[in-house]
């Protein structure tokens, strides 16, 4: 004869693992909100071209958000040169960061991606030494 | 004391200037200029962190950064020296190294390793580069 018990999980219990479900989606969140503050934080600022190309993805996803420095628009509006204001610019990336994180399905996702496909990005990172993805990756791990 | 992070940044390259089989080095802010088809090392202190270690008054305070290394090789002769470099440099500062360094106080510090990694090859006409990013962190 065999031994057997049943749990019915009751309207009350799975209610409370949803919140707690909510709660965990929510600081998974507020730590990518952090990391998306940082790297926009400790990136340099000139034609805006930089910031507003951080992208916030799923590990595997393509693409990413990719703007370019040299454009008549952007080169007429310098931080460097007082003519646009970098908080400006920053606001924007973060924006867009902010939104990447809200459509995140964090039940799929695996692991996410910070990418920034700047032409420059590269430059940013090595050439003139900002290090922006390697002080991310010291900070936050990954 | 904030001179701390002079005491780790002369840690961290005193420790490569004992590294034996690596070209020039290029300091930060020293001029340096490169010989095209000479390879050399471009070193940056990059500190990242401090926080208080424990609660309380005047905390241990922990520091954490990076020293990055890029190897520069010249460009079109392959992958090979730049690579080897960069395991030299890997070798060099292990996870787990601990670095120490006598101040002009005669104060010891001891600056830990807490990750080596390279990062894939780029092209920088006439160089080619790895870069290697050395974790370290100290409590204070």
């Amino acid at each position: 004869m065999s031994v057997q018990s049943t749990v019915k999980v009751n309207k009350t219990l799975q209610q409370k693992l949803d919140k707690a479900n909510g709660s965990i989606e929510e600081a998974i969140k507020d730590q990518l909100e952090h990391i998306a503050n940082y790297a926009v934080a400790i990136s340099p600022v000139d034609t805006g071209a930089y910031v507003e190309s951080f992208s916030m993805l799923s590990v595997g996803q393509g693409g990413g958000r990719k703007k370019n420095s040299e454009t008549e628009a952007r080169r007429s509006r310098r931080v460097w040169e007082n003519t646009a204001s970098r908080k400006e610019f920053t606001g924007i990336a973060l924006e867009n960061l902010r939104q990447d994180i809200d459509k995140f399905d964090l039940e799929r996702s695996e692991k996410v991606v910070l990418r920034n496909r700047a032409d420059h990005a590269q430059d940013v990172e090595d050439k003139w030494g900002y290090s922006v993805f390697t002080k991310v990756r010291n900070k936050f791990g990954g | 004391m904030a001179s701390i992070y002079n005491d780790i940044r002369a840690a961290l390259e005193s420790h490569l200037s004992n590294v034996s089989g690596i070209p020039s080095v290029a300091y930060e802010n020293v001029t340096f200029e490169p010989t095209t088809g000479t390879s050399f090392l471009q070193v940056m202190f990059l500190p990242v962190e401090r926080r208080p270690a424990a609660r309380g008054l005047n905390p241990q305070q922990r520091y954490q950064g990076v020293f990055s290394i890029l190897a520069h090789t010249p460009e079109g002769k392959g992958p090979k020296a730049a690579d080897d470099y960069a395991n030299i440099l890997i070798e060099a500062f292990e996870a787990t190294t601990d670095i120490s360094f006598t101040n002009s106080d005669t104060e010891t510090i001891k600056v830990s390793i807490d990750y080596a990694e390279r990062q894939q090859g780029i092209i920088d006409s006439p160089w080619y580069y790895v870069r290697v990013d050395i974790g370290w962190y100290i409590y204070k």
